[in-house]
C-alpha cells in the first residue's frame, strides 16, 4: 500500500499522520458493514491548492455519487465518500443484498444505505481520532449528493478558503479485491483541526 | 452554432475574467453554492465572468478578494468598462446559490449558497444594474458557458441538456 | 408480543432492524429523530428501545435523558458508529443500559433485549 504524506509543515506532521491513521479505521467500519474484505489501497495527506480539489475526482463537472458529513464537537472539518455513479449503485445492490445491477437510481432507501455508510466510515475514523486525541468528534447526520464534483465540493471549499488558500486533503483510496467496489474517503480538516490535534497528540 | 474552435476559458473559485476573443468561452463549472455573474456587451464586442465564493469581503483586499461578492462584482464591472463596456448594453446573467443538500442535520452549513445570492444581488444594485436572467436556489449543481462569438449564455445541470438563459 | 422502539435517521437503518425484530418475533414502532423518540414513546410505552446517537433535530444523548425522565425505567441500548470512550460513559451514566457499536452483530442485539427484556 501507497502512502504518502507531502508539504505539510513540520509543526502539523504528528497531527496529519494521525489523521492518516484514523482512514484505516474508516475502512473497517465499511468493510464490516458489507461483510467483505476492503483494502485501503492508497493513502495520502498533501497540502494543495483548493481550486485543484476536484481535479482529484474528474473535475468540477465530473457527476459523481457523495457522502457528506461535517465534523463538529472540539473542531470542525468536512469528509466526503465520493464514487462514481456505477459504483454507487453497485454498492447499493450488495447493502441492501440485490443482485448486481439491480440499482439503477437513487431513491429514499438507497440514499439511505449510502447515507448509513458513510455514517458508519464517518464515525469509525473520528473514533480513531477522538480516542487518540482525547477530542470529542462527532459528525452530522449524512447527506446524499448525486450531482457534479464541483458543486458537491463547494461548501467544504468555501470553508476552507476563508481561512486559507491551500486544503489540507487526506485521501483514502480503498477496493475490494476484485475491483468491484472502489471509492474515495476524502477528509478535509478545517485549518485549527489540525492545529488542535497536533497539540493534543504532541503532549500524550 | 459551431464551437469547434473555441477555447474555453475556465473562471474558478474566485476568478474574474474577461474576453474580447470571439474564439472565446468563458466558463464556470459545478456551481454549488458559489454564484457566477456573466456579463456581455454585444457592441463592444466584451463579455466577463467572475466566481463568486464567499459573501462578505469584511475589508480584506487583495488579488484573492475577489473570492467575496462585495470585491468581486465592483471589480467585474469595472474591468468590463475599462474595456469598452457600457451599463445600459451590458447583459447580466446570474446562476448557482444552490443549497446542495437537503440534510437537516447540517443545514446552516449549507446556507451559505442563499447569502452568495443575496451579496451577489445587493452588490449588483449597488453598481446600478440588473440582471436579464437569474437561475439561481434549488438544490442542484449548474454549469455556465458564455460564448464571446455570440454573447450566448448557456447553462446546464448533470443529466440534462444545456439551454440558453 | 413485546414492542422494540428503533430510533434511527437513516431509514435503511430501520428497515434492516425492523425485518430482524419482526422475524425474532417482536412488534417495532419507529422513529427518525430524538423529537419523535419521545413522542412514540410516550404513545406507545415500547418495553424497550434501540438508539442511534447521531440524528439531526435531537440526538441520541438527549433524547435518552428525556425518555429517562418520563420512564426512569426506560430500557435503552445505544446502537451507533459512535464509540468514542466519552460518549460510551456519558450514555452509560444517563441510563442507557448497553452501549451497541455499528454495523452490529445481530447476535449482539438479539442478546441485549433479552437482557433488557428479563
Amino acid at each position: 500500500m501507497v502512502e504518502h504524506v507531502i508539504a505539510v509543515e513540520d509543526s502539523l506532521k504528528e497531527g496529519a499522520r494521525l489523521v492518516l491513521l484514523g482512514s484505516q479505521n474508516a475502512i473497517t467500519g465499511l468493510s464490516q458493514m458489507v461483510d467483505q474484505e476492503i483494502e485501503m489501497t492508497a493513502v495520502s495527506a498533501r497540502q494543495i491548492p483548493v481550486d485543484e480539489v476536484p481535479d482529484l475526482f474528474g473535475g468540477r463537472e465530473q457527476v459523481a455519487v457523495a457522502v457528506y458529513l461535517a465534523v463538529t464537537g472540539a473542531t470542525e472539518g468536512h469528509m466526503f465518500l465520493v464514487y462514481p455513479p456505477e459504483t454507487a449503485m453497485s454498492l447499493v445492490d450488495l447493502l441492501m443484498g440485490e443482485e448486481p445491477g439491480t440499482t439503477q437510481e437513487l431513491t429514499e432507501m438507497e440514499a439511505s444505505a449510502l447515507g448509513e455508510m458513510g455514517n458508519i466510515m464517518g464515525s469509525f475514523y473520528l473514533n480513531a481520532l477522538g480516542d487518540a486525541s482525547g477530542l470529542i468528534l462527532m459528525p452530522s447526520p449524512p447527506a446524499v449528493i448525486m450531482d457534479m464534483v464541483g458543486s458537491i465540493l463547494d461548501v467544504a471549499l468555501a470553508d476552507i478558503l476563508q481561512e486559507s488558500d491551500d486544503a489540507l486533503v487526506i485521501e483514502a483510496v480503498f477496493s475490494t479485491k476484485d475491483q468491484q467496489i472502489n471509492g474515495n474517503f476524502l477528509v478535509l480538516p478545517s485549518p485549527s483541526f489540525l492545529r488542535e490535534l497536533s497539540e493534543r497528540v504532541g503532549s500524550e | 452554432m459551431t464551437v469547434s474552435n473555441a477555447t474555453t476559458i475556465m473562471v474558478g473559485l474566485g476568478e474574474v475574467k474577461i474576453s474580447k476573443d470571439p474564439e472565446t468561452v468563458l466558463a464556470c463549472l459545478g456551481l454549488g453554492s458559489c454564484v457566477a455573474i456573466s456579463a456581455f456587451d454585444a457592441t463592444a464586442k466584451v463579455g466577463g465572468m467572475a466566481h463568486v465564493v464567499l459573501p462578505a469581503s469584511h475589508g480584506r483586499t487583495g488579488e484573492k478578494a475577489s473570492r467575496y461578492a462585495d470585491v468581486a462584482v465592483p471589480l467585474l464591472f469595472k474591468t468590463l468598462r475599462e474595456r469598452g463596456a457600457v451599463d445600459s448594453r451590458l447583459v447580466i446573467n446570474l446562476v448557482g446559490g444552490a443549497q446542495m443538500s437537503l440534510a437537516a442535520g447540517i443545514a446552516t452549513a449549507f446556507k451559505i449558497g442563499e447569502e452568495n445570492v443575496a451579496a451577489v444581488s445587493a452588490a449588483l444594485t449597488a453598481e446600478g444594474l440588473k440582471p436579464k436572467s437569474v437561475e439561481l436556489g434549488g438544490h442542484k449543481g449548474r454549469t455556465i458557458r458564455l460564448f464571446i462569438e455570440s454573447g450566448k449564455a448557456m447553462v446546464a445541470s448533470a443529466g440534462e441538456e444545456s439551454r440558453e438563459l | 408480543m413485546p414492542t422494540v422502539m428503533v430510533v434511527d435517521d437513516a431509514a435503511f437503518m430501520r428497515m434492516r432492524c425492523k425485518k430482524m425484530l419482526v422475524e425474532n418475533g417482536f412488534d417495532v414502532v419507529e422513529a427518525a429523530n430524538g423529537i419523535e423518540a419521545i413522542s412514540v414513546y410516550k404513545e406507545c410505552q415500547p418495553d424497550m428501545v434501540l438508539m442511534d446517537i447521531t440524528m439531526p433535530d435531537m440526538d441520541g444523548l438527549a433524547a435518552l435523558k428525556e425518555i429517562k425522565k418520563i420512564d426512569p425505567n426506560a430500557k435503552v441500548a445505544m446502537v451507533t458508529a459512535m464509540g468514542q470512550q466519552a460518549l460510551v460513559m456519558e450514555a452509560l451514566k444517563t441510563g442507557a443500559m448497553d452501549f451497541v457499536i455499528k454495523p452490529f452483530d445481530q447476535e449482539r442485539v438479539l442478546g441485549t433485549i433479552k437482557k433488557a427484556l428479563g
